[in-house]
């Protein structure tokens, strides 16, 4: 049903898209070509193996729509090697934390929001590190927290699903303090 | 007055001192006929040992004057001086029994005969006086007197004879008397015991009935409640005793054990009713949830992809794309539609809105390949229905039906009254449910589809409305393959309220 109904959706703004292309409204289409992507990113790919850069326009997309909403107060970075582009990781690796930070992170915050992706390769490990300037949360708080279905794409979930993907424990390493900001280190053995 | 003083005591004793009654009572009645038997009996003995005695005085008397005579007799032959004095005594003796008869003589004529006895006495003894009296002095000439003694002794003789006679008839007819009196007496006895054994029988059986009754009653109604039926009457006793005190009891228990049932038998029909209510909230909820179909399970943010929508909507209308805003703007309302009504229940008017968004956005899609129909003619704002219902049938009727038409395809929802019922329908000249997939539906089983997910999304429909009609059948499926569908449910036309859950 639910797959269904996003197929629905994204088949009906198709049809949107095309009529806006025939009406010559080139933002509109933009707008709807991302949200379109965004949709079938989070379709049927639960836990895939996809390429990096995959995850980049995916990121890239949401954070655009963010953009149009808040006008100039996201300020978006990243500073991605080349090489990396075509390492495969999980999906959803970086999302997850994106998605926290838009979410939650800005929501009292003045000033310009600020997040930063980097992305290097360090030996036999891809190096992702996301930043953000937002109102940071208590780790430690949350990372006991004990809930019997963790959402996918949680950054609970996200963690344990690498873990155990990774067999390691710190794959991800958190640091967070409050109104100081959020740090997340991703490392993923290649 | 004494009587009810009894009856009222008697219901107050207890069964120990009831029977102790009833068995004195037995025993006094038996010893009563006893001791009068016995006394009857007594006095007859005394009677006759009375007349045996008066027999043996007479004999008696006889005896000792012939004995007399005799040493009268034996004195003037012998002229010993024993017989002298045996004469005197003998005397004696017969005074002695004479007066002893007289003392116990109770008619006139044997106080006449005891009289010319007593007189006869006196001549005779005057004779023998002379004769002995003659012959102690040695002369011979004593027999004169004595025969005239003897023969006085002879009258004397005799008059003791009828006195021995009358006594004998006297107490011949005595003796009679007693015999009639003994077999009536015999026959009394013998009536009393047969009545006494009656009625102690008839007396027992009473009492003992009367001791079991309200046992046994009570043995049935407590056999009765140990088989289950709790429908026993209640034990009524007259008495005071010990029975009553267990029937009274009884009562009690069995009032008591009843209402428990009742109570307990509301409470869990109570419990039942809350249970199913508990449940049917919970199945209601969780089909709505499946209906939700943006959940997050998909990981979409309704809000990010509502105000997303809300923001390409204003870029086209400042683009000036008319109708890219307005499809935007329809697929904004579906989209709010299915996030902020998480009422179970809305209006009609509602549902039809929703549909016709969709069917705008359809339209656009197939062209001219479909054509759309909304026909209702009574007013919808009254009606209350499940959310979420016509919007996903007509998707259906789409995708199922029209999807592989290239052309002429028709989608229709009818909606009438008919009396208190709105029968809502859409029919569809699509490729139709085959008769097997039909029956699946129908008989709700639930099947996880990986492929083709249509028919859940129907199953989640059609499970909302028998939920909603309380599981009464309230729609009707009809289908062939590539003629169509119709598809019918009916609402109450009154009832129910838009409900947020």
């Amino acid at each position: 049903m639910k797959n269904h109904s996003l197929t629905e959706l994204i088949s009906q703004l198709n049809c949107v898209y095309m009529i806006a292309a025939l009406e010559d409204a080139p933002q509109s289409q933009e707008l709807i070509r991302q949200v379109i992507d965004i949709l079938r990113y989070k379709m049927d790919r639960k836990g895939h193996i996809i390429k990096v850069s995959e995850e980049l326009t995916a990121v890239d997309n949401f954070i655009s729509i963010f953009k149009l909403r808040f006008n100039d107060m996201l300020q978006y970075d990243n500073e991605i090697d080349q090489s990396c582009l075509d390492v495969y990781i999980s999906h959803y690796t970086i999302m997850a934390f994106i998605e926290n930070s838009l979410y939650h992170a800005f929501k009292n915050k003045e000033g310009i929001w600020k997040i930063k992706i980097c992305m290097k390769k360090q030996g036999s490990f891809l190096h992702i590190k996301i930043d953000d300037n937002g109102s940071g949360f208590d780790i430690d708080k949350y990372m006991q927290k004990d809930m019997p279905d963790i959402e996918y794409g949680t950054i609970l979930s996200t963690i344990s699903r690498l873990a155990g993907y990774y067999k390691k424990e710190d794959v991800i390493k958190i640091k967070s303090s409050i109104d100081k900001g959020t740090s997340v280190e991703v490392n993923i053995p290649i | 007055m004494v009587l009810k003083a009894i009856k009222n005591n008697w219901y107050r004793f207890s069964i120990k001192n009831k029977q102790l009654i009833f068995i004195g009572i037995i025993i006094l009645c038996v010893s009563f006929i006893s001791i009068y038997i016995h006394a009857v009996t007594h006095k007859s003995i005394e009677q006759l040992s009375k007349s045996v005695t008066d027999y043996s005085r007479i004999n008696n008397l006889l005896v000792q004057l012939r004995i007399n005579k005799l040493f009268v007799e034996s004195y003037l032959k012998e002229k010993k001086d024993k017989d002298l004095n045996e004469y005197k005594q003998s005397k004696d003796i017969i005074k002695l029994v004479l007066d002893q008869i007289e003392a116990k003589q109770d008619t006139t004529q044997s106080y006449f005969l005891i009289a010319a006895i007593k007189n006869g006495l006196v001549s005779y003894y005057e004779g023998c006086n002379t004769a002995l009296e003659i012959r102690q002095s040695g002369d011979e000439n004593y027999y004169v007197h004595f025969f005239q003694a003897a023969r006085i002794y002879e009258y004397i003789e005799h008059y003791i004879r009828q006195l021995l006679h009358i006594k004998l008839s006297e107490n011949s007819r005595f003796y009679d008397r007693l015999i009639d009196r003994a077999s009536i007496m015999r026959t009394i006895t013998f009536a009393g015991i047969l009545a006494m054994s009656i009625i102690c029988l008839g007396f027992g059986l009473l009492f003992s009935n009367y001791l079991t009754k309200p046992v046994r009653k009570l043995a049935a109604a407590s056999l009765q409640m140990s088989k289950g039926n709790l429908d026993v009457k209640q034990i009524e006793v007259r008495s005071l005793d010990e029975v009553a005190v267990l029937a009274n009891a009884f009562n009690k228990m069995s009032m008591s054990i009843r209402r428990l049932v009742t109570d307990l038998k509301q409470k869990s029909a109570i419990e039942k009713r809350l249970y199913e209510e508990k449940l049917k909230n919970i199945t209601m909820q969780q089909l709505l949830k499946e209906a939700n179909f943006l959940a997050l399970q998909s990981q979409i943010n309704p809000h990010f992809l509502f105000n997303t929508l809300n923001i390409i909507s204003r870029t086209s209308m400042f683009e000036q794309a008319v109708n890219t805003t307005n499809l935007i703007q329809s697929l904004s309302k579906l989209f709010r539609y299915s996030i902020t009504n998480q009422n179970s229940n809305v209006t009609l008017t509602e549902e039809i809105k929703i549909v016709e968004e969709y069917m705008h956005i359809q339209m656009y899609r197939f062209g001219s390949r479909i054509k759309f129909d909304l026909r209702c003619d009574i007013d919808t704002d009254d009606i209350i229905v499940p959310c979420f219902i016509l919007q996903p049938l007509v998707e259906n009727a789409i995708i199922h039906g029209i999807e592989s038409k290239e052309n002429g395809g028709m989608v229709r929802v009818k909606i009438v009254k008919r009396d208190e019922i709105v029968l809502v329908k859409i029919i569809d000249n699509g490729a139709g449910i085959p008769k097997s997939r039909l029956e699946e539906v129908l008989n709700r089983e639930k099947e996880t589809h990986m492929g083709h997910t249509n028919s859940i999304g129907i199953m989640n429909v059609l499970n909302r409305v028998n939920l909603y009609c309380n599981d009464k059948k309230c729609f009707k499926i009809k289908s062939k393959v590539n003629l169509g569908t119709l598809v019918v449910i009916a609402f109450p036309a009154k009832g129910g309220e838009r409900k947020i859950v």
